[in-house]
């Protein structure tokens, strides 16, 4: 508390706030100068930091794209994460991009959309899986230049099922097959996973217990060749610096 | 329209037929439009952003779901 209350009174904000008091006392009666204390007392201080080198991007809960979900679902949605990537890409203030990773899921369009920004980015890009990438998460933490997951993180790798289409396309088995194969192709040529094992993984019979598919935990993920390494956030912070220098140092020559 | 996810289908659309949110949208100091809902008590939640500036999405103020508040009376169109 006495941290807090510290920070909260530090020099230059102190001032600013008695400047703006004294006004408020001529102009205003009393009980409206108590709202505006309490108003005042409700803003923090943020620790003064130089400005970060890199950016951030968390992508939790359901990936929403097409249609808006209801409120119960947390989603990221992916018309405002697109022209952040755009952002990220032109701003020469920002040299890498690491992309944080908690999400169930979601749409199969938004998510693709995603995995291709973060792939065609030009900067350094690190993604870290961390409570967990299922489904369509799974091409998203592949697009990434260099991938961790975290010691307890899974990734569930599951078909896309029929019970997952929401009406508006002929709904045929030739259709779901080529969504799939959308998803299959690019993670297969996203990491050092093969086809063949990604689809034996996808179709495997003996792990879920209402579905067919694989979670795979940390260190299982690594061994498939669907993510680099295990590793938790100073790492990816870490490698994605080193990225940068390399990167840096090419460009200098 | 297809939704790969974990998470069975009827516990993402539970509630999609009475979701009937009003938008309105309202001019952006940082730059283009916010689409936002109305949440009462002089304050809307952000929906979406438009803008054709990429680095306006970086504001975190206007991050999706965020919360404004605004002071006196604001008619929001709808």
């Amino acid at each position: 508390l006495t941290f807090s209350r510290r920070q909260r009174h530090a020099p230059p904000r102190k001032q600013k706030q008695d400047d703006q008091t004294q006004k408020h006392n001529e102009e205003t009666p009393p009980e409206e100068n108590v709202l505006q204390n309490i108003q005042q007392l409700g803003q923090s201080s943020v620790p003064q930091q130089p400005e970060s080198s890199i950016h951030s991007i968390s992508i939790i809960g359901q990936i929403e794209g097409h249609m808006t979900l209801p409120p119960q679902n947390k989603t990221t949605k992916y018309e405002h994460v697109i022209p952040q990537l755009i952002a990220v890409e032109q701003n020469p203030k920002i040299e890498g991009l690491l992309i944080v990773l908690n999400t169930v899921g979601g749409d199969v369009e938004a998510g693709l959309a995603l995995a291709e920004m973060i792939d065609t980015l030009s900067k350094p890009t690190v993604s870290l899986v961390l409570g967990g990438g299922h489904s369509i998460g799974v091409p998203v933490a592949v697009a990434a230049d260099y991938s961790f997951i975290t010691f307890t993180a899974t990734m569930t790798i599951h078909p896309i099922r029929l019970s997952g289409l929401v009406i508006g396309v002929p709904q045929t088995y030739e259709y779901l097959d080529k969504m799939q194969d959308r998803v299959v192709k690019f993670v297969t040529s996203h990491s050092r996973v093969t086809e063949e094992k990604f689809r034996h993984l996808m179709f495997c019979t003996d792990q879920l217990a209402r579905d067919i598919g694989t979670v795979m935990v940390g260190e299982d993920a690594v061994d498939v060749g669907l993510i680099d390494e295990v590793g938790g956030l100073g790492r990816a912070v870490a490698k994605l610096q080193e990225m940068i220098d390399a990167r840096q140092g090419g460009e200098v020559h | 329209l297809i939704l790969h996810t974990i998470i069975p289908l009827e516990v993402v659309l539970d509630g999609s037929d009475s979701y009937q949110p009003v938008y309105s949208e309202i001019p952006w100091k940082g730059g283009g439009t916010l689409l936002v809902e109305d949440c009462g008590q002089n304050s809307v939640k952000v929906v979406r952003l438009l803008s054709t500036n990429p680095s306006d999405y970086l504001d975190p103020a206007v991050q999706p779901g965020s919360i404004l508040g605004y002071e006196g009376k604001m008619q929001l169109k709808k």
